[in-house]
């Protein structure tokens, strides 16, 4: 249930961070990376459950989702591929 | 076009558990986050414990629960001020609801913050409230095998209360076994071994903590 949190702290980042880069305002996001570090606490399908209730009706809306392993500690956005 | 980011997401609660701690530090709070799993003894604790830090401190409670107030009614009466967060089936408090909380104690008369978390040996581990003290009460029935099994609440609290010993010979519990395996992966924490139910067997904790208290009160 805490991916419920996790996912609205992603969400919130991806957007500042779009959000602070004029020339991405309007485009849609095509891809979307995220880190999941140890001791890998995020259940993937649980996240996305909430994540994709969040994007509905956003730029962010129908972007691919890819995790990675990492060694670090936690659950990062790690890239965000935006429409040119 | 891509963008490198490279954030945790946790940055979020962290920066608001921050602001937490300096506004608690503004007023000479100590806060102090208990975590457990269901049924381990938090209320129990802070209904004994109470007795003796309230002869000296100014003392609220944020009670965290998922639907219910019982807890809270439980600490009604005892000389605390109390505010309830019902997270609705979320399985933590975060830092945000801890400000909000906040927002509702008159921070000028308090000496101690008890943040009851929510019952839950994995997700509370996660999630810094801007707490000075993480306090684990782990209770034997649960056995003596589980501290590398949930090991992120084990390693990140500062203090483990080993509660209901007086049920180890019944369960079958080596607390010697259970406390060597909490000295391998978090050899810094402090435990005590307690009987939460008897407030006999909490002077040596609640001593401790009026100890870090009065330390934290002076600098």
């Amino acid at each position: 249930m805490h991916e419920a949190t996790i996912a609205r702290y992603a969400f919130d980042i991806i957007n500042e961070t779009i959000d602070n880069l004029s020339n991405l305002k309007g485009k849609k996001v095509k891809k979307i990376v995220f880190g999941n570090g140890k001791p890998y606490t995020v259940m993937v399908e649980s996240f996305e459950l909430y994540f994709s209730e969040l994007v509905k009706g956003t730029r962010l809306e129908g972007a691919i989702l890819e995790y990675e392993r990492s060694e670090q500690i936690g659950f990062f956005v790690s890239t965000i591929e935006v429409e040119e | 076009m891509e963008i490198k980011v490279l954030k945790n997401v946790m940055i979020k609660n962290d920066a608001v558990g921050n602001d937490n701690r300096k506004r608690f530090k503004g007023h000479k709070i100590y806060t102090i986050n208990i975590t457990s799993s269901p049924g381990a003894g938090k209320t129990t604790l802070l209904e004994n414990s109470l007795k003796y830090i309230n002869k000296k401190y100014r003392t609220a409670i944020i009670e965290g629960d998922l639907y219910t107030s019982r807890d809270a009614e439980r600490l009604a009466g005892k000389n605390a001020a109390l505010v309830q967060i019902n997270t609705e089936g979320g399985c933590h408090l975060d830092a945000r609801m801890i400000s909000g909380a906040a927002n509702e104690l008159d921070l000028n008369d308090l000496d101690i913050i008890f943040i009851e978390n929510v019952g839950n040996l994995v997700c509370p581990a996660g999630f810094d409230l801007g707490e000075n003290l993480r306090v684990l009460v782990y209770s034997i029935t649960e056995g003596d095998d589980k501290p590398k099994k949930y090991l992120p609440m084990f390693n990140k609290a500062d203090v483990i209360l080993i509660n209901k010993i007086e049920l180890a010979d019944i369960c079958k519990i080596n607390l010697n076994k259970l406390e060597t395996e909490i000295r391998e992966i978090n050899p810094k924490c402090k435990i005590f071994r307690i009987s939460a139910v008897n407030p006999d067997s909490l002077i040596e904790w609640d001593t401790w903590l009026d100890e870090q208290i009065g330390e934290y009160k002076k600098s």
